[in-house]
């Protein structure tokens, strides 16, 4: 750490002690205790998803505290119009959705930080929904790493309870529509239904915006640090280059695909046909199936799902984690996966594509087709998985057997060359400093989503030079 | 394992010489008299029922959750019946009868606009053929013409629209929702098409109308039924 003795007296050899005092009294804290494996080479990302997560999860605690400056937590009045008058929305009317449109369109730099705010969000559920199943086809949960795995289920639900608490503050039809089957299925929930959906949900709609907001910026967050300090691994990983590129991934999504403010909600005016986020589609195809009760439908399946994943590591009993020894969890593992995509697909679809989706009826999907189609769904991904597993095993053990040696396939990375580590290097350089001048420019002309995809650009950039860096250091 | 203990301090204790019992073969020793409960059992139930206890005296302030509900209007003048009936008399003989929107009006009770969107109701006069069938609350001859519904449909809490241009000339009178097509009998709220219908749920609650002397109708005391509830657990 500290400069050796040998050397001259510098003008930084102060500053140097300071760091190096700070570091050894930073030995009494808690802080080094975390044992944080900066890769000196490339690894997969997969197997620090989790750690990517908890990056993104800091993300969104950023943005969403500049966001918090802005938001106004209030559902407002809107009163009819009287008989034979043209109705004219009050201006307090729907407020919290006011001052989402106020972020997008008038406060400086809302629409850039509202953006990677909801791209985060979505690229949150989908890296803590990546990180399980790559744990789950490692056979990861075993190993005493149950807890671990327990409290990672937990903490997804979380998760994704946080993004649905997130969406709905909006209040525009969309959110407006997720409240209602929340607030539907929380009634119905047996004995407690009542009292549970007026602690979570409020009596008046400002109740709900106040509640929502407590729970979105405070309480789930604070839920979500106190089962992460359970869930997260004595050992972390933390990969400066792939990093940087996830958050300029997500700064690029924001650019090219901008977030809307949606359409407003006003209980006067006939809503629309909306559909939920991604993630809740599948929930919303089985709510839509005819003659499915909500609350079986919305609740009682999804925690059907989660539950058989939690209880995972408590069935598969083997000390084996390869995923060619443990052909039925890694079957069910994909007939899950194609469950979630066909479920996911029916969610966004409407009964006939060629109708208008206004049609009544359209929103309905029919049990025998959606079932039907479910089931093939699972059981052809169980069974071709099943069966190509079981060839495999059955392969290598006649390999074994034959005392032959088992194909494995080593990829020799790329070294480069001096010159060619200059002219990356420096063309890179020249790109990010290119970049830089091009976002001022796109400030002063107002092009918010420019801005944000050359701030990912950049992102990229530095995440490609940091890379290019470690694996041209160790070279000779 | 604690029941142990107690017992063997109780067998080391010297007998007493100057009692008969001395005499005695040393094979007997006098009648040990166990406890009805060892000291670590009692010190142990003792702390916790002192846990429950000191739980339960903050476990009212759970309350605190609850929100606050606002205090709800008792009447409320709504529309006069000869705008409502002029309303419909106008369109009574043109196509667009079959849109009881045109013939309805929407109003809030008994919490008002800034309260919450499902107290939301549309009240309207139900087409000539058509009477309340019982209206439940009065039998004056003006509200037989007259419906008053909550709008939060029972399926999925979307507000349905008096409006459904499913069959003109079939002499049915509907509400339908927007968000999954549930239809509702425009006499009496009850679900007759879409996911309302197939899942069996309880009619759009209804408010309890009353009208006066000048033919002003007003809403008043509790909607019959609860707004969004379908199933009664």
């Amino acid at each position: 750490m500290g400069a050796p003795s040998s050397k001259k007296k510098g003008v930084l050899d102060p500053i140097i002690a300071l760091l190096k005092w700070t570091w050894e009294r930073l030995e009494r804290t808690l802080l080094l205790g975390l044992k944080i494996v900066f890769p000196s080479r490339f690894i997969s990302p997969m197997g620090f998803l989790g750690m990517l997560t908890v990056i993104v999860f800091l993300i969104l605690g950023v943005t969403g505290a500049l966001l918090l400056f802005h938001f106004t937590p209030f559902f407002g009045n809107c009163p009819p119009s009287p008989a034979n008058v043209t109705y004219v929305p009050s201006a307090t009317c729907n407020q919290a959705y006011n001052s989402v449109q106020s972020i997008n369109s008038n406060v400086a730099w809302g629409s850039i930080i509202r953006n990677i705010h909801y791209h985060a969000s979505n690229a949150m559920v989908l890296l803590a929904v990546m990180h399980m199943f790559y744990q789950y086809f490692g056979g990861r949960y075993k190993l005493r790493y149950e807890i671990l795995w327990v409290t990672g289920i937990i903490l997804g639900v979380v998760t994704v309870i946080e993004a649905y608490t997130g969406y709905d503050l909006i209040f525009n039809i969309r959110g407006q529509l997720a409240i209602n089957i929340g607030q539907t299925l929380t009634f119905y929930s047996p004995v407690i239904g009542a009292d549970l959906a007026r602690i979570i949900f409020g009596f008046s709609f400002n109740d709900l915006a106040i509640r929502f907001y407590a729970f979105h910026v405070f309480i789930i967050p604070i839920i979500m640090l106190a089962i992460m300090a359970v869930h997260l691994p004595r050992n972390l990983v933390l990969d400066i280059p792939v990093a940087s590129a996830i958050t300029g991934i997500i700064l690029i999504m924001g650019g090219l695909f901008p977030v809307d403010v949606g359409v407003k909600y006003d209980p006067n005016v006939q809503t629309q046909i909306t559909f939920p986020e991604w993630y809740f589609t599948s929930l919303y195809a089985f709510i839509r199936v005819k003659g499915l009760a909500p609350f079986i439908a919305g609740a009682i399946i999804p925690t059907i799902f989660v539950l058989i994943f939690t209880v995972a590591p408590f069935f598969d009993r083997g000390r084996k984690i390869a995923m060619i020894d443990r052909p039925f969890w890694v079957a069910l593992g994909v007939a899950s996966l194609g469950q979630i995509a066909v479920v996911t697909v029916w969610g966004f679809r409407a009964a006939n594509p060629l109708v208008a989706l206004t049609d009544p009826g359209q929103l309905v999907i029919d049990p025998t087709l959606f079932f039907g189609s479910l089931l093939l769904a699972i059981a052809l991904a169980y069974g071709f998985v099943y069966a190509f597993v079981r060839w495999r095993r059955a392969k290598m053990d006649a390999l074994r057997a034959a005392r032959k040696p088992i194909p494995f396939r080593r990829l020799q990375p790329y070294m480069f060359s001096k010159g060619e580590v200059y002219s990356l290097l420096g063309g890179l350089l020249l790109l990010q400093a290119f970049l830089d001048v091009s976002i001022f420019r796109a400030l002063i002309a107002n092009l918010n989503n420019f801005v944000l995809l050359e701030i990912g650009m950049v992102l990229v950039a530095f995440a490609a030079a940091v890379h290019i860096y470690r694996i041209s250091s160790q070279a000779k | 394992m604690d029941e142990k203990k107690p017992s063997t301090s109780t067998n080391s204790t010297p007998p007493n010489p100057a009692q008969p019992a001395a005499s005695q073969p040393p094979s007997l020793p006098p009648p040990v008299k166990k406890p009805l409960i060892s000291r670590r059992r009692f010190l142990q139930g003792a702390v916790a029922a002192s846990v429950v206890l000191a739980a339960a005296s903050v476990g009212a302030s759970g309350q605190i959750l609850g929100p606050l509900i606002p205090e709800s209007t008792t009447t409320q003048d709504i529309i006069d019946w000869a705008t409502l009936d002029g309303q419909y008399q106008a369109v009574k003989s043109k196509s667009t009868l079959y849109q009881p929107i045109n013939y309805s009006e929407f109003f809030y009770f008994p919490y008002d606009s800034s309260v919450s969107p499902y107290y939301k109701n549309v009240i309207a006069r139900l087409p000539d053929p058509l009477v309340n069938p019982n209206p439940k609350y009065s039998s004056d001859p003006i509200l037989k013409h007259v419906v008053a519904l909550n709008v939060t449909c029972v399926h999925l809490r979307c507000l349905v629209n008096p409006g459904y241009a499913g069959n003109p000339g079939s002499g049915e009178f509907r509400l339908q929702c927007p968000c999954h097509g549930s239809q509702y009998r425009l006499v009496d709220g009850v679900p007759v098409a879409g996911p309302a219908f197939d899942l069996g749920l309880n009619p759009l609650p209804e408010v309890q109308l009353s009208v006066d002397a000048n033919g002003k109708i007003s809403a008043f005391g509790k909607l019959i039924g609860e707004p969004g509830i379908g199933r009664t657990q």
